[in-house]
């Protein structure tokens, strides 16, 4: 086993759940996404020549997957502009979370998916979604008033506690 | 803990529904398997590769980075001198005694003899450094003569710090001013200093100490393995920015420091990722610490500390039924005062806090120190452990983690950015434990008895940092002046952020305040809150474009309404206002916004 291919392999045990998370957002869907994720990694083990730069690795394995998710989609006959009401996978495990999540747009609420799921860095962002890390940073600062006031809305109003 | 950080926490706390499913790395290996092989990416020439590694080899040459030169240059950092000898020389009788009498029980408990390092004049005064080893830190204390209105500052650092440090150098406090100028205040009302001071310690073999700072180089003077600058009538603002030791054969080498806020604003924040586990292992709920609880005599008494209860949060406020101060690490300077205190029911509740008992903890010093306080049924309510920080000087580059963990956690542990793992001390439910700005983002770790995780906080960037837009210095206009009734004044200032975005801050009498600037993009909305002085609180915040007033609508009934200013409201409230809901209107009297405000909790 080649180095490369073990640093896939941790890739994914360290981070399975947080790309699928992620990835769930993208499909709206936990089956897809936990598919795409499982498809994403197997052809990173298969293209894994074409990596230019180690770092590069997790944002890398994210394009594949996001790519993947998006084929499946295609395959199904709908388009990216088409894809579902993506949210947290799970919005029952923290209603309040999750409707807050919901509340943003899905450039934002992808880039805070990466983020706190999938623990990309600011620079693993910036690579996977082709934005500087200055744009990182300002949507993520954006992000968290706007969640900050989704949440602050569901305390004051009794909804969810 | 601010709203920002209960955002990241949320979630942070947020538990994948992934997290229960088994992984399938098997299946990945099988579906890569289905494709045949690519074939591997063309290998150069052995003649390209010679080239490239001669090139290599000729680059390392013209950067000087072979093998020659002095030890730090090899990365050999001596600090012996600190370690376990005795820099300098003794500091005079005056001086100990000066120290004896200012230093309590609670701050330097072994009687810590002064040593002296560097002594320098500038601006009409004589400035002497002194240092000392105390426990398993290392401290020192600037004295100043000259400067009738200051007085000595000290700062500490862990000796660890030392023992694994990075660097030939160590920066302890950056950029501390004295004096005033007698010269007008800014419109933001800040008046320059005399003089500012920076001083931490080196290594064997450091010749000299540059710092960079926003206006021009300040060269430090290097004695005893301690260096310290002072700058004369520095600019308002004035900051250190990078700093190089340069060794005793001409090396230069950066050491890190973590750049001191100005004014009510940090420097920039790095954007960055707390390293550490992400995911609660095990949810807990409920925590208590059982001996306060029993009222068990752990640690020693106020009185024994020689302390007073006026020294607690909440003091004054609170009736103080229970106190003990622990040390949770033997071989700390720190001392934690732990408390539970009582507000009566007819205390108002904005001023006083909700009546009944309530667990306080301060970290002492000379004149209190950081805590908080938190009705005893809830201080747990966010998770088994607090997370609070204190920092003696704006300047300083250690600032003290502290906080109360309940009785379900069995260890904390610190993860730092540069990879480092501390095991904090945990005593009586108490930890306190110094930590380097540089080294965030940060991420504290709770587990119980078997090693779970129970408890994360999480700081991303240096808390002293402002991770959003900053105002524009000397652009910040005061746009109204309120006061209370008890004479406290809130002054509301409007300008400029460095994003191009608008800023706004309520300063209160005191010293209290609040504010903020918009990020870039951000649709603006009506967001007040309520900002509490010494004993006076304000209404304060931004409002949507368009809106020219608001109602603001009490919970005994009352109503007020208040006209913008520049998109700020500015109001001072009575003891009897606690305010319910806020409406914005538009010119015609339109409702455009309404904000409803929490309900105490009772």
């Amino acid at each position: 086993v080649d180095t490369r291919t073990q640093a896939i392999e941790q890739l994914y045990r360290d981070r399975f759940a947080g790309y699928c998370d992620a990835l769930a957002a993208v499909t709206g869907n936990r089956e897809s996404a936990r598919d795409a994720v499982q498809e994403a990694f197997a052809r990173a083990l298969r293209k894994r020549r074409r990596l230019r730069r180690e770092e590069s690795l997790a944002p890398w394995v994210w394009s594949i997957a996001l790519r993947a998710a998006l084929d499946a989609h295609s395959r199904q006959g709908t388009s990216a502009a088409e894809v579902g009401d993506p949210g947290l996978p799970d919005p029952e495990r923290d209603p309040a979370l999750a409707a807050a999540i919901r509340s943003l747009a899905p450039r934002r609420r992808q880039i805070v998916f990466l983020r706190y799921f999938a623990d990309f860095s600011y620079s693993e962002i910036a690579e996977a979604c082709q934005v500087s890390e200055g744009t990182v940073a300002a949507t993520l600062a954006q992000a968290h008033d706007a969640l900050r006031a989704a949440l602050t809305t569901e305390d004051v109003e009794g909804a969810v506690r | 803990m601010s709203t920002f950080n209960s955002v990241s926490e949320a979630l942070e706390l947020y538990v994948s529904p992934f997290e229960d499913e088994p992984q399938a790395w098997a299946d990945v290996l099988r579906r890569a398997s289905l494709a045949p092989e690519e074939k591997p990416a063309r290998r150069f020439p052995r003649r390209r590769r010679l080239a490239a590694a001669a090139l290599v080899a000729a680059v390392l040459v013209a950067l000087g980075l072979s093998p020659v030169g002095g030890a730090l240059a090899q990365g050999v950092f001596d600090f012996s001198a600190w370690l376990t000898g005795s820099p300098g020389e003794p500091a005079s009788k005056e001086a100990q005694r000066a120290f004896e009498e200012e230093r309590s029980w609670a701050d330097f408990p072994d009687g810590p003899q002064l040593r002296r390092l560097v002594v320098t004049k500038a601006a009409g005064g004589t400035f002497e450094l002194f240092g000392f080893r105390t426990g398993d830190s290392l401290c020192l204390r600037l004295a100043v003569e000259g400067f009738p209105n200051d007085g000595p500052t000290t700062g500490c650092a862990p000796l660890d710090e030392l023992r694994r440090a990075e660097a030939p150098a160590l920066a302890v406090r950056l950029d501390t001013s004295f004096g005033r100028r007698d010269v007008p205040p800014t419109e933001e009302g800040y008046v320059p200093a005399r003089a500012s001071a920076s001083f931490g310690i080196v290594a064997d073999g450091v010749d000299a100490v540059e710092l960079k700072m926003t206006e021009g180089v300040a060269e430090a003077s290097v004695q005893n393995n301690a260096f310290l600058a002072v700058t004369a009538d520095p600019p308002l603002g004035l900051r250190s920015q990078e700093l190089t030791a340069i060794g005793d054969h001409g090396e230069r080498l950066a050491v890190a420091l973590a750049e001191a806020p100005f004014g009510d604003y940090g420097p920039k924040a790095k954007p960055g990722v707390a390293p550490g586990p992400r995911k609660i292992e095990r949810r807990v709920e409920g925590g208590e610490i059982g001996w306060l609880a029993r009222r068990e005599p752990r640690g020693v008494s106020l009185e024994a500390a020689g302390l007073d209860g006026l020294q607690i949060p909440l003091a004054g406020r609170g009736e103080v039924r229970f106190a003990r101060v622990i040390q949770p690490d033997p071989g700390g300077i720190r001392r934690v005062v732990v408390a539970l205190e009582y507000v009566a029911p007819n205390q108002d509740p904005p001023m006083a806090g909700t009546p009944g008992e309530w667990l306080c903890y301060s970290v002492m010093n000379k004149g209190g120190g950081g805590g908080g306080c938190s009705p005893v049924g809830r201080f747990f309510e966010r998770g088994p452990v607090s997370l609070g920080l204190y920092t003696e000087n704006g300047g300083d580059q250690y600032v003290v983690m502290n906080g109360l963990a309940s009785d379900d956690v069995a260890s904390i542990e610190l993860y730092l950015a540069n990879g480092e793992r501390i095991a904090v001390p945990l005593k009586d439910n108490v930890y306190a434990i110094e930590m380097a700005r540089t080294k965030f983002p940060a991420r504290l770790v709770a587990r119980d008895g078997d090693g779970r995780v129970i408890g994360i906080e999480a700081y991303n960037h240096d808390p002293l940092a402002d991770p959003g837009p900053r105002p524009v210095a000397g652009k910040q206009r005061v746009v109204k002046r309120v006061v209370a009734a008890n004479g406290d004044e809130g002054v509301l200032r409007v300008g400029p952020s460095t994003d191009g975005t608008r800023c706004w801050r309520v300063s209160l009498t005191g010293g209290a305040g609040g504010g903020g600037c918009l990020p870039k993009g951000f649709k603006e909305r009506l967001a007040l809150g309520v900002n509490n002085s010494s004993d006076a609180a304000f209404l304060s915040g931004t409002v949507a474009p368009g809106t020219t007033s608001v109602d603001v609508h009490f919970r005994n009934g009352d109503t007020v309404k208040v006209a913008t200013t520049e998109g700020a409201v500015l109001v001072a409230l009575t003891q009897e206002q606690v305010p319910e809901v806020v409406i914005a209107r538009d010119p015609s009297g339109a409702e455009v916004g309404r904000q409803r405000f929490r309900r105490w909790p009772q």
